[in-house]
């Protein structure tokens, strides 16, 4: 695919994931334009709902029943995954992308010792190695994911585990092939205490940089995409509503949605003297019922019935880099919220 | 890192564990003994157990039949351990048949939507009668055979493993580590036979045993009514069977072989029991935990 500029790695092209139930569909994802660069930290944000979780599903075609990619593109190295069969599909996963879960709790088989668990990846991938070789290779990562006296807690269970210490043997499992190219990260440090939090997120930048993958870190903490992340890619109600590098977001957030976020975090000066903080007016809109036209329609300080309530409208390069749904964002650029 | 020593030897603490479970060991005992008596029952006793001696029918018990004599002069003694033999075979049988269907129909049906359809209408239909009633059509139909016993059992008791089964992997599907296992690229057969049986292995096993004293009951059960082994062959039930005519001038027809279930029945139970508390990985002493780690 000439199209593609050789750094990308992955893109996602008007994807959309819909759940057909008996009450309707729900569109959960709708719509998401996103990319990925090689050895790139892509932070997604959004609120609980908002469709991230199943944005990353459909990447590696896991979306539970009754939920299925209905349209759209995601091309990884310029091959269109939703293509695959199943079996390719199998050899992509965990090979070429990994998923990191949310919870370390459940990610692993409470009956398999950890090192075992690891180990089956290699024999589900790399069949060329001899036992030895594996046994080898699972020392080897445990130590990458800096798991202290390896040779012990490569025969714990997980429920022998902490949290962050299951967190990492997570890691070490999404690593174990040796050569990803993307791992996507669910709110990995979630289920984790602050310090722990901390630990575990340098140890994914270190890893990152050390492999040269790229990471899809999907979070509703700011403050962890500030940390981590190249850019952001801010997803309501099921689409990307802005994407652009981690400074030029923060610093000038253009869609209103993202501007009502970061005005909702906690700020030491000004704000906490008010001792209140901002809200966004209103709630998500049903998944089962959007309205036409944009998405944030009913909760935006700047919507205009008769520009905004027409067509959706498209993700658009407003600066170098910077890209924004919005149809005003022109109007809006310079212009600051209404209280 | 140094809080607490790792064990030396964890496979040595692993048989420490099973060692400390009374009921396992007490069960295993009793099977084990049930076992080798049945196994060396010839060297256990001169008799044969089919071999009529009429003159010396209804003997009570003395150091010559321990457990005395039949109406038709067999003794008693070696009846009840070859009549082990059969008991065990078909219960065995019946048990590794039913095992074997009952976790490949059940994975299945637990796993696959369509499937579920045709089985679980079909373990519904089975189960709706009594088991003792659906054996004695079965075996009405099929005719007395040992063989056709060890079907009969194993049609009645499969629809029982393939619910413990189809809950397990119902319940087990939709965990996140199922999920987290297809994301490193595990296919359907990993999954199922890995990941989802490995969880489920608890209440499977404990089932199958309990199955196998059941099996054992309803065999002697089954025999007592007729439909069972065909005699002379000398099931448990079978002799008790023979015995029923006696029962108050020779109680020792019936009290002998009726021991002989109870007692395998009990050892059965004790060990399913015994093997619920063992095999449950979470239950794991606590002091094997490797000391609470930084991270």
């Amino acid at each position: 695919m000439s199209s593609i500029p050789a750094e990308r790695l992955l893109d996602i092209r008007g994807l959309r994931t819909h759940f057909f139930t008996d009450s309707g569909v729900i569109r959960a994802v709708d719509g998401v334009d996103l990319w990925v660069d090689r050895r790139e930290i892509l932070g997604v944000v959004g609120e609980s709902g908002c469709g991230k979780t199943m944005m990353a599903r459909s990447i590696l075609r896991i979306v539970p029943k009754p939920g299925r990619v209905v349209a759209g593109r995601i091309e990884l190295e310029g091959k269109d995954l939703l293509g695959l069969s199943g079996a390719q599909m199998r050899r992509v996963r965990g090979d070429a992308i990994s998923m990191i879960f949310q919870e370390p709790m459940v990610s692993l088989n409470p009956v398999y010792r950890v090192g075992n668990q690891i180990e089956e990846i290699l024999s589900t991938h790399r069949r060329a190695l001899r036992r030895a070789e594996r046994r080898e290779r699972v020392m080897e990562l445990l130590r990458m994911v800096d798991i202290p006296s390896p040779e012990r807690r490569v025969r714990s269970y997980p429920h022998e585990l902490s949290g962050g210490m299951r967190q990492r043997v997570v890691i070490a499992m999404a690593l174990a092939c040796g050569n990803p190219r993307l791992v996507i990260a669910d709110e990995p440090t979630t289920a984790l205490d602050v310090t722990i939090q901390a630990q575990i997120l340098d140890l994914f930048k270190k890893l990152q940089q050390d492999l040269g993958m790229s990471v899809i870190m999907i979070t509703h903490d700011l403050g962890v995409v500030s940390e981590t992340a190249n850019r952001v890619a801010v997803m309501y109600a099921g689409s990307v509503v802005e994407q652009a590098a981690v400074r030029a977001l923060f610093e000038t957030p253009l869609h209103p949605y993202t501007r009502g976020l970061l005005r909702s975090l906690p700020r030491r000066g000004r704000d906490s003297r008010k001792g209140r903080l901002h809200t966004i007016a209103g709630t998500v809109p049903n998944l089962l019922d959007l309205p036409p036209g944009c998405k944030f329609f009913d909760r935006c300080p700047h919507a205009l019935a008769d520009v905004c309530r027409g067509t959706e409208p498209a993700l658009e390069e407003a600066a170098n880099g910077h890209w924004v749904r919005c149809c005003r964002v022109r109007e809006i650029e310079h212009e600051g919220d209404p209280a | 890192m140094s809080e607490s020593a790792a064990p030396a030897r964890p496979r040595n603490s692993e048989l420490r564990r099973v060692l400390r479970s009374r009921l396992f060991i007490a069960g295993a005992i009793i099977m084990l003994l049930i076992f080798s008596s049945a196994a060396a029952a010839p060297l256990l006793t001169r008799y044969d157990p089919v071999t009529l001696d009429t003159k010396h029918s209804l003997l009570p018990m003395s150091l010559q039949h321990p457990f005395g004599t039949d109406e038709l002069g067999r003794d008693v003694f070696a009846r009840v351990l070859y009549g082990a033999r059969i008991s065990l075979r078909v219960g065995g049988l019946s048990t590794l048949f039913t095992a074997i269907l009952g976790v490949l129909l059940g994975l299945l049906a637990g796993y696959y939507k369509p499937v579920d359809m045709v089985v679980s209408r079909l373990v519904d239909g089975l189960m709706i009668f009594p088991g003792l009633i659906l054996g004695i059509m079965l075996m009405a139909a099929l005719g007395p055979a040992e063989s056709n016993v060890i079907l009969a059992m194993t049609i009645l008791y499969t629809p029982r493993i393939i619910r413990v089964v189809r809950g397990s992997v119902l319940e087990l599907k939709s965990m996140d580590f199922i999920d987290a296992a297809r994301v490193v690229g595990a296919g359907d057969l990993r999954i199922l036979f890995g990941h989802i049986l490995s969880n489920a292995y608890a209440p499977l096993i404990v089932q199958v045993t309990f199955g196998f004293a059941w099996a054992i009951l309803t065999e002697s059960g089954m025999s007592f009514l007729g439909l069972g082994t065909p005699p002379p062959a000398p099931s448990w039930g079978n002799i008790i069977a023979d015995g029923r005519d006696f029962i108050r001038s020779a109680p020792w027809l019936m009290l002998f072989p009726g021991a002989s279930i109870s007692l395998a029945v009990i050892g059965l139970n004790f060990i399913g029991d015994g093997l619920r508390d063992l095999l449950d990985p979470r239950l794991r002493n606590t002091a094997r935990r490797i000391g609470t780690s930084v991270g």
